[in-house]
């Protein structure tokens, strides 16, 4: 219940955050355009929700250019724009001559017939030549049919009262008394030295003090410092706007059907930017809200960063990376405003001014989408390397060293060193080419005397060449040395203590290799020394058997003779009979001894056979079923019917129970039970006898050790080594032995792996 | 009667405790404590059996062995204090008739001297006289149609079950027989838990056919398998 809710509250921050940030980013975009552009920007937003798209800079600044261009057709100069020559020079801008003008220290003059404008021109030698009067006409015919057709501004030009050019007819136009034809709510009239601006029928002055300064509304000749020369004062200008603008199209054989619908254009940009301005502001205003309710949850927003980590987390780094630089070179591109012209600017103009960058980058804003999608692959992977587990580890370039590093290992070493070899052999090569071959070539190529350079220099190529060379060569002797002397360790390890590895003289390794074989010899030493004395251990057990055996002979012998004496004392004939029991347990007790020390250091010979491990147990408890009736415990059995067939020496194991048996026969306390049982617990066969021992079972007591030293209180009666030789032989046949004692519970296990049916 | 027993060894106690015994049992007893002494008294005298000890002076037991071999075939047994198989089966190769590890049993070693005796004076003939339905194993032999079994050519009083088991056992010599399959064929019904009362009869057959009882030559239990009696191999 509690993680559900701590779920659903990750995702809603996570949400939150996500819409917030988007809508934020989305909504940013045109705000941050205009904040680029300043003060300028600031006007532009508060024009773009006027009503009147008369009233804005673009609207003015359009009538200005109208007006100046009228001017120039009605006193024949030339347009600087249209049907001229053109050669690069139109980005001269009002603003500049008038800044130049100022400098000067001379008033504006407007035209642009001046001598002065073009004198620069004529000095060089490839400037334009003055054009005709003739191509000033005809120049003025095509504006003039251009314009005509928009009808959104209707105009009539007169120069020295005499119509020159008009799309005004019939429309009631008529500038001297100020009459608007219908729907169009905007006039202006220049009578050849100041314009007057009628608006709704109100009267507007342009010129304010009659000073005119960069930041006045109109650039308007008619200021006392922005006077219209000798020749223009002969024209006189009409110019209406329409109320609404409209989109004119004619379809003329000449070449475009649209026509320049400046006004119509202006007043729907002015509401599409209106529009956008207004989505934007609520998806600022709905983004700061979603951003405030993430502010307040953002720590349960940690919980869905680290989902996202771990989903993010199965692709490969290279791809992240790869998939963000596309985001970037998607948004960078796809702006309208190409990359390739910026580049093409930076590479004319040999640097790149504010401007130019500040207006690329507002472009690049105003893509919503790409700056989008940018910042969330970027989110994406600033995530991932946050809260991804080893992010930089997931790589497909580890995965793929990972892989080739597996494959090598396979290899034995002396090969995987020699890969090594080559491939550095193959970059060095590679890189000295690469390095050599352009510096032989730009030497060529300067100067030929540098040739001079260049040989010493191949030389010394050459020279470094052969010392690669010889460098590889030593390393490839050496990882042979090294794969020769992990395959000697190997050797060693698998038990071959008799052939040391030999390398040369003057190999690097020389001294490990001598080294390891002093050790395989220290080994091989210990080993036989070990055999040895394992070997001289059991033919000095087995000569001292011997040897005792012959005198014991001997015993047995003349006390049987003695036995038979009749007319003896009943108390000799009681020392005879001690002497009899003790010589019998002396022979067997040798006998013992002999047979453990050989099952102990391995040379018991013995006779595996696949056998019945129950039937064993039923036959030695049969064999001794006398022996079991005549003492005052009584056995209890527990063996299944179905054989429990392992490998053993059936002779070896008989002994080991009956030993067994016997130790518990003897040592059980009265009146208690002897358990025998067999159980198959899964691969494994195991035998137990468990009994309740006479005596209190001193703890601590080792009764699995070999040679059973500490085995003191069973050492009357038997040989004393019945454990022990239960044990040996036991393992001699392959088998597991143990003893464990709880309180007084004598408790042997003897296991063996079962053999398949 | 009355054959003559060589008795070899160093120890001089033993050969005259070994004398005394034979002598108790009415043999002649001859001594001698090393090899050559051996090989001179079996040369010179008439003698039945030779006891050898392995490890002696000037001639070591089995070298003299061999060389006795070579001219007379009579029985040979060896002492030894060495009980390992490897020397059992040297011993034996060597030309021993039977072959007694040290120390042992005097009583044993009586019986064993009365076996060879017995095979070598009297079984000779029987050997040579094969009837049908005679099987020869070593010390035994037993005769299918009488259903009675012979060790050193004596008859062994056995009962009716245990002469049911010695059928089976020398009808297929060597081959194991589990208790269960001894007791479906001898007492004719379903055993349940049979391992105990075959085991008695065994113990009670072997008693009255093995020279050592506790370490059976011929009936033999093959621990976890089954019981088998053992196919000798006779050597003649």
């Amino acid at each position: 219940m509690d993680t559900k809710s701590k779920k659903w509250k990750a995702i809603l921050s996570f949400l939150c955050f996500s819409l917030g940030v988007s809508l934020l980013l989305g909504g940013a975009a045109p705000f941050l355009s205009l904040a680029l552009r300043g003060s300028q920007g600031v006007q532009e937003l508060r024009e773009s929700f006027e009503t009147d798209y008369q009233n804005t800079t673009q609207f003015r600044r359009n009538i200005s250019g109208y007006l100046e261009d009228f001017l120039a057709m009605a006193s024949g100069s030339p347009l600087d724009w249209y049907g001229y020559p053109y050669d690069g020079e139109y980005t001269y801008s009002y603003a500049q001559e008038s800044a130049e003008a100022a400098m000067e220290g001379l008033g504006l003059q407007w035209g642009w017939q001046t001598e002065t404008s073009y004198g620069v021109s004529e000095d060089s030698s490839s400037g334009p030549s003055y054009p005709s009067d003739e191509e000033i006409e005809a120049a003025a015919k095509r504006a003039h049919e251009r314009f005509a057709k928009d009808k959104n501004i209707l105009y009539t030009i007169s120069y020295d009262g005499k119509e020159k050019y008009t799309n005004a007819e019939g429309t009631g136009l008529d500038g001297p008394s100020l009459a608007q034809p219908e729907g169009y709510n905007f006039l202006l009239y220049f009578d050849g030295k100041k314009a007057t601006i009628i608006k709704d029928g109100k009267k507007i002055d342009p010129y304010g003090d009659g000073y005119y300064r960069e930041e006045n509304d109109w650039y308007l000749p008619g200021y006392n410092n922005f006077t219209v020369d000798e020749k223009t004062s002969h024209a006189t200008v009409t110019i209406a706007a329409a109320k609404v603008p409209m989109l004119y199209v004619s379809t003329d054989n000449s070449n475009s059907a649209y026509r320049s619908n400046d006004l119509y254009y202006l007043a729907r940009n002015l509401s599409q930017n209106r529009q956008r301005y207004i989505v934007c502001a609520f998806a600022l205003t709905a983004g700061a809200v979603f951003f405030l309710f993430y502010l307040f949850s953002r720590r349960q927003k940690a919980r869905a960063d680290r989902f996202l980590a771990r989903i993010t987390g199965r692709v490969y780094i290279e791809f992240k990376v790869l998939i963000l630089l596309l985001a970037l070179l998607f948004a960078l591109l796809a702006s309208s405003y190409n990359m390739r012209e910026l580049a093409y600017y930076v590479y004319n103009e040999g640097y790149l001014d504010f401007w130019m960058l500040s207006s690329y980058l507002q472009d690049v804003a105003q893509n919503t989408g790409a700056v989008l999608f940018l910042f969330w692959m970027g989110y994406l992977l600033v995530n991932d390397l946050r809260y991804g587990v080893h992010p930089l580890k997931h790589s497909l370039l580890s995965r793929l060293r990972a892989s080739h590093r597996r494959a090598e290992l396979r290899l034995p070493f002396q090969q995987r060193m020699e890969r090594r070899l080559r491939r550095i052999t193959a970059f060095q090569v590679i890189l000295s080419a690469a390095a050599a071959v352009p510096l032989f070539f730009f030497m060529i190529y300067n100067s030929p005397g540098a040739l001079v350079i260049a040989i010493p220099l191949l030389l010394l190529l050459a020279l470094g060449l052969w010392a690669l060379h010889g460098f590889n060569r030593d390393c490839r002797s050496m990882s042979g040395d090294v794969g020769a002397l992990i395959d000697q360790i190997g050797t060693v390890r698998a038990g071959n203590l008799s052939m040391p590895l030999t390398l040369p003289e003057d190999a690097d390794l020389c001294q490990a290799a001598q080294d390891l074989g002093d050790i395989q010899r220290g080994m091989n030493a210990a080993l036989e020394e070990q055999i040895r004395s394992e070997r001289m251990k059991v033919e000095l057990i087995a000569n001292v058997s011997h040897d005792i055996k012959t005198p014991l002979t001997s015993i047995i012998s003349y006390v049987e003779l003695l036995d038979e004496e009749e007319d003896l004392p009943e108390h000799v004939r009681d020392y005879i009979e001690i002497l009899k029991g003790k010589s019998q347990r002396l022979k067997t007790m040798v006998q013992d001894v002999f047979e453990v020390s050989k099952a102990t250091s391995g040379q018991l010979p013995v006779d595996q056979e696949e056998l019945d491990l129950g039937k064993l147990l039923r036959q030695t408890l049969a064999d001794m079923q006398e022996q079991i009736a005549g003492s005052p415990v009584q056995l209890r059995s527990e063996i299944p019917e179905e054989p429990v067939m392992i490998q053993a020496d059936g002779q070896r194991l008989y002994r080991v129970f009956q030993n067994l048996l016997q130790n518990a026969l003897q040592y059980s306390l009265e009146g208690s039970r002897i358990h025998v049982s067999l159980h198959a617990d899964g691969s494994m066969a195991v035998a137990s006898v468990k009994n309740t021992s006479k005596t209190e079972i001193a703890p601590g007591v080792d009764f699995t050790e070999r040679f059973v030293r500490g085995d003191q209180s069973r050492t009357d009666g038997g040989s004393g080594l019945g454990l022990s030789i239960a044990r040996s032989f036991t393992e001699a046949c392959g088998g597991r032995f143990s003893v464990e004692t709880i309180a007084d519970l004598f408790v042997v296990t003897v296991e063996f792996a079962r053999l398949p049916e | 009667m009355n054959e003559c027993v060589l008795v070899v060894d160093d120890d001089r106690e033993i050969v005259k405790a070994i004398a005394i015994l034979l002598r108790k049992e009415g043999y002649r007893v001859l001594e001698a404590y090393d090899g050559l002494k051996a090989l001179e008294l079996a040369a010179e005298q008439s003698v039945q059996l030779i006891l050898i000890d392995v490890m002696m002076p000037k001639l070591d037991g089995l070298s003299a062995v061999m060389k006795i071999r070579e001219r007379r075939n009579l029985p040979i047994i060896v002492l030894s204090a060495k009980s390992e198989e490897t020397d059992k089966i040297l011993g034996l190769s060597m030309g021993a008739d039977d072959y007694v590890t040290k120390p042992f049993s005097p009583q044993e070693l009586v019986a064993r001297v009365r076996s060879q005796l017995r095979r070598y004076t009297s079984l000779g003939d029987i050997n040579t006289a094969l009837s049908s339905g005679e099987i020869h194993n070593g010390r035994l032999s037993y005769n299918t149609e009488e259903r009675l079994l012979r060790a050193d050519g004596d008859p062994v009083k056995l009962t009716a079950t245990e002469t049911k088991i010695v059928d089976l056992l020398m009808r297929n010599l060597g081959r194991i027989f589990p208790a269960e399959e001894i007791y479906r064929r001898v007492w004719e019904e379903e055993a349940f838990a049979p391992e105990n009362t075959v085991m008695v009869h065994i113990r009670r057959i072997r008693e009255k056919i093995e020279l050592n009882p506790k370490e059976p030559e011929y009936l033999k239990v093959v621990w976890g398998i089954g019981y088998k009696i053992e196919k000798m191999e006779s050597h003649t």
